[in-house]
């Protein structure tokens, strides 16, 4: 029995370092030979590459010999580094006994990291401090030394210095992992309890669930209950994780693993839940389970509308790996079958679109992004409304209720003033401040979460030269005096386009979005007129002038097929718009309200 | 009936806006000729059950040819295509290349049409457009054609330059008609890719007419002619009732022809190829015997029905019974809403069973095509 397990993850903001760093653990342990090494193992997704951000967990095992001779095996869980995912992070922290905090030296502690080492603290992880980069000449190490004890309150001595890029520190942070962060508890004669951290789909083998023991164990054949969802499966294969599966006949209390069930749906499957022994079955399934809940939520549908079924195909596939998405068909009368997608946040909800198109290959439209409402109607009932198109009647409408969250922005002092009259655009109410060093504020506020859905996050970076960072967490549902904006082309309200804004936003906003409509649908056959109403009050109007002239005027010589082709061409760019009524709407029409400037 | 079309690729100079494949080094002159006469009776025996009833010199500048070059290629059509005695005979001219002697020879040959690069009477515009002959010549040639007996004569202009009113347009028109062609082309300035033209306009140097101005210009021309008796088949083409031009009808209603000569396009049989447009190129091949075609393609019957669309809307319209027959739609039923839409606009009609665009619809026939078809 190895009682030598050490089982780790690491905090780090977007960029701080963490995939090197990981590298440089995989390579001092011989886990992965060197010139094998392809840059930042962790990282298999090539739209994560590209964003810099870890989607998906996963998790590695190291085996290292320590100064004091003895083998341990050390188990790196990868946590997801945004915002969005703060769920899933707590519970790949749940997994482990300790967490290293990587801080850049010349950036300091960012609010994420802040809220996630929050997370860790509350898990009661064991938190290994390390300043990396301290190659840079840009380096700070003083006051981000200062930054971590004011948060952790450890000893200067405890913080290792680091640079995952040449090396440096890399021995020390492997004998901190051994000596501070404590071996799992083993309790082997109890029924088993095994919590699912993450899972990833194989098209061969199904659904890939990984695991951490903590009571009993798991044998490959096993019948097995997930405790949510009443599942009951057989464990068909179980393992640990190298760099590929590496099959055991049985998991026990303590390690990190996976295993395989044949089930092929990602919704039977629930980050957070509990394994049990169907035979031997725990009463009491282990804590903090939480059941993810959308926050953002758009229509997703088929720039063409015989491809519906395509991308119910498609959305069905990529649920597959990924559980937090959430999807139901709806009918938009602009735009005819599609989905209304909920997701955590607005970047998941980018990432969605984004994986649509480019891995599964769907030419879709998509419609503003809002919050999930709740309506108070005068008969004293209560709805939710995820789409302003379901917004009731004025007339019906007592009040409406949205959602509030509560944000950390950290930043260097000097952009205070910029921060503050963001927020105060934003609707935000200001609650504290407090420094973390001489150069670096803590600013707390509470938003309406649907004004930092939109473009918060770009507006707060370019207000302060990319230096603050933003946290957020749910609040509560507060009452707001919104009101439903509707948008009309040619006298018909195109329900896509219709919004739910801020009474006191709404004329402003009205003027801006029928202005910005106008630049974004180009000229056509007939004069296109745009307005915005509130209720049957028209409050803006903007035309845009018919097309005159579109005609080659030369057709001569027989190359007739050249001509055929441009046609070609100029018919596949207006398939690529949506046809409501007689008005063609380019699709980034319907995200038009996204590039309004408030 | 099919229809012949040569292309003689030389031009004195070449003009700013021109994107036919022409050169100014005639040098390879003697050989190219004898290379379309290859090209023509290696064709013979494929075309031995075709009949052709229109042969058109393009260019290029066919004006440029002497007419004993001239009779030689009608000695070689004439012997190995089955060419129909009512021809319709044309050739391009430059006013720039002819002189009273030269159009009394051309009155010798078949000929009996030809076709002037005006573009414009005024000189301003013509230097503008870098062509190589006055006002004045465009003028006196067509007189001179007519004296010399041709009866059937088409000249071209331009609109929609630079810098062009509408006032000038408008002298430019009523100059055209008072010369008492049969048959007038007026297209507007384009853009074409690869043109010093469209150099100058990505420098900043020239700016097209806006899209206001050249509808004005546009609707005006049509007004024009339709005043003065004119019939207007295509887009860009006006003519006198029965001066149609039959050649390029072949084009725009979707029939066949046979070309030869550098960068010509055929279409036979369903193939549509096109040849080499270095003239180098086309001499070596036609030489060494191999196919002169750098393009083709089947034009199956989804190519075929946006063509006849594309080209039918461009001008005489759709013939309801040849979708029917020809293509198994049912107008009325496929194209319904769009077709009630445009004739509710205006921008169409149906009449005698031809779906056609008014003059409004030609103004945006491309979007037209995009939009609904
Ligand atoms: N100078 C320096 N650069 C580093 C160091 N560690 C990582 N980097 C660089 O910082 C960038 C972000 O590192 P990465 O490991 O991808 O960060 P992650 O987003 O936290 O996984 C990359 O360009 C790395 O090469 C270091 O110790 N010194
Ligand atoms: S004369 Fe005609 S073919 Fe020759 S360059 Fe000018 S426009 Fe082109």
């Amino acid at each position: 029995m190895d009682l030598n397990i050490r089982n780790f993850c690491i905090i780090a903001h977007i960029d701080h370092g963490k995939s090197t760093l990981a590298d440089r653990l995989l390579e001092k342990t011989e886990t992965i030979p060197k010139r094998e090494m392809i840059k930042q193992v962790l990282d298999d997704m090539d739209l994560e590459q590209e964003r810099g951000i870890t989607i998906k967990l996963h998790a590695i095992q190291l085996k290292y010999k320590a100064k004091d001779n003895n083998n341990y095996t050390l188990n790196l869980i990868d946590t997801p580094g945004h915002v969005d995912f703060s769920y899933e992070v707590s519970r790949s922290l749940a997994a482990c006994e300790g967490a290293l905090l990587v801080v850049d030296s010349s950036q300091g502690i960012e609010a994420q990291t802040v809220s996630n080492l929050y997370l860790a603290i509350d898990a009661n992880l064991t938190i290994i401090p390390v300043i990396n980069k301290i190659d840079l000449p840009s380096a700070d190490i003083e006051s981000v030394k200062k930054q971590i004890i004011e948060l952790i309150g450890c000893k200067d001595e405890d913080i290792i210095l680091a640079s995952a890029k040449q090396d440096i520190g890399t021995d020390q942070i492997l004998e901190a992992i051994v000596n501070h962060i404590p071996p799992p508890q083993v309790v082997e004669d109890v029924p088993l309890r095994a919590l699912v951290f993450d899972s990833t789909f194989d098209i061969y083998r199904g659904i890939i669930v990984y695991l951490r023991i903590f009571d009993g164990k798991l044998k490959a054949g096993d019948k097995v209950q997930f405790f949510q969802t009443g599942i009951n499966v057989e464990a068909e294969e179980v393992g640990t994780l190298k760099m590929t599966r590496i099959k055991k006949d049985e998991l026990i209390s303590g390690d990190v693993g996976y295993m395989i069930t044949g089930i092929k749906t990602v919704s039977d499957l629930l980050v957070g839940d509990t394994i049990i022994n169907t035979a031997n079955p725990a009463s009491e399934p282990l804590k903090g389970y939480k059941k993810v809940k959308p926050m953002v939520f758009s229509g997703i549908y088929p720039s063409q509308s015989e491809d519906f079924e395509n991308l119910r195909e498609a959305l069905t596939k990529l649920k597959t790996n990924d559980a937090s998405l959430i999807y139901e068909p709806e009918t938009s009368s602009a735009l005819g079958f599609g989905f209304r997608c909920g997701f955590l946040g607005l970047l998941h909800m980018e990432i969605t679109q984004e994986r649509l198109e480019r891995e599964y290959d769907q030419n879709i439209v998509t419609t503003v992004p809002n919050v999930e409402y709740k309506v108070h109607t005068t008969s004293g009932e209560v709805s939710l409304v995820d789409n302003p198109s379901q917004m009731p009647p004025i007339g019906e409408i007592d009040y409406i209720e949205e959602p509030f969250i509560r944000a950390q922005i950290l930043s260097p002092s000097e952009f205070m003033g910029n921060i503050m009259k963001l927020a105060n655009d934003r609707r935000g109410v200001f609650v504290s401040t407090s420094y973390l060093d001489a150069k670096k504020v803590d600013l707390q506020f509470e938003f309406p979460l649907s004004e930092i859905i939109f473009d918060f996050h770009d507006k707060m970076k370019s207000l302060t030269k990319g230096y603050a960072s933003l946290d957020y967490e749910f609040l509560d549902y507060r009452k707001s005096e919104l009101v439903k904006l509707d948008i009309l082309l040619n006298g018909d309200p195109v329900d896509a386009l219709s919004s739910i804004i801020h009474k006191s936003k709404s004329y402003e906003w009205g003027r801006k979005l029928c202005t910005k409509l106008r630049q974004l649908i180009p000229k056509q056959m007939f004069e296109v007129v745009i307005q915005a109403a509130i209720g049957a009050k028209v409050i803006a109007r903007e035309t845009v002038k018919p097309l005159r002239k579109n005609v080659i005027a030369k057709c001569y010589g027989g190359d007739i097929s050249r001509k055929r082709k441009l046609l070609e061409k100029q018919k596949e760019g207006k398939k690529r718009m949506k046809q409501v009524g007689s008005v063609q709407i380019p699709q980034e029409a319907f995200l038009a309200i996204l590039q309004i400037e408030s | 009936m099919a229809g012949i079309y040569l292309h003689i690729p030389y031009c004195n100079t070449k003009c700013i806006y021109c994107d036919f494949y022409s050169i100014t080094n005639h040098s390879t002159k003697v050989d190219m000729i004898d290379c379309l006469i290859k090209e023509i009776e290696s064709k013979a025996i494929e075309l031995k059950d075709k009949k052709f009833d229109t042969i058109f010199f393009g260019g290029g500048t066919p004006s440029l040819l002497l007419p004993s070059d001239l009779n030689k290629l009608f000695n070689v059509l004439y012997s190995n295509l089955n060419i129909s005695s009512d021809s319709e005979i044309s050739i391009e001219a430059n006013p720039g290349t002819m002189n009273r002697k030269k159009l009394e020879s051309f009155k010798e040959l078949p000929i009996n049409r030809i076709s002037f690069g005006v573009q414009s009477f005024n000189n301003a515009d013509l230097k503008f457009l870098t062509r190589i002959h006055s006002g004045r010549q465009a003028i006196d040639s067509i007189k001179e054609a007519q004296d010399a007996g041709f009866n059937n004569i088409n000249l071209d202009l331009i609109f929609a330059l630079p810098g062009q009113s509408l006032k000038g347009w408008e002298k430019n028109l009523e100059t055209a008609v008072k010369l008492n062609t049969q048959h007038v082309s007026a297209y507007s300035l384009i853009f074409e890719e690869g043109t010093p033209l469209i150099k100058l306009y990505k420098l900043g140097k020239v700016r097209p007419a806006d899209e206001e101005k050249e509808r004005k210009m546009y609707d005006f021309t049509m007004a024009f002619f339709e005043e003065y008796g004119f019939n207007h088949y295509e887009i860009s083409n006006y003519a006198k009732p029965g001066y149609e031009c039959r050649h390029n009808l072949k084009y725009w209603m979707h029939k066949e022809y046979i070309s030869f000569g550098p960068s010509a396009a055929s279409y036979i049989n369903d193939y549509r190829w096109v040849n080499v447009r270095d003239v180098n190129e086309y001499i070596k091949r036609i030489k060494s015997g191999t196919m002169a075609y750098d393009f083709i393609e089947y034009i199956d019957y989804d190519k075929s029905i946006d063509e006849y669309i594309m080209l039918g809307l461009r001008s005489t319209g759709i013939d309801i019974n040849i979708l029917r027959e020809r293509y198994k739609i049912d107008f009325f039923s496929k194209y319904k809403s769009a077709a009630e839409l445009l004739i509710k606009n205006n921008l169409a009609e149906l009449k005698a069973d031809t779906f056609y665009l008014t003059s409004k619809g030609y103004a945006v026939c491309d979007e037209i095509l995009a939009t609904y078809f």
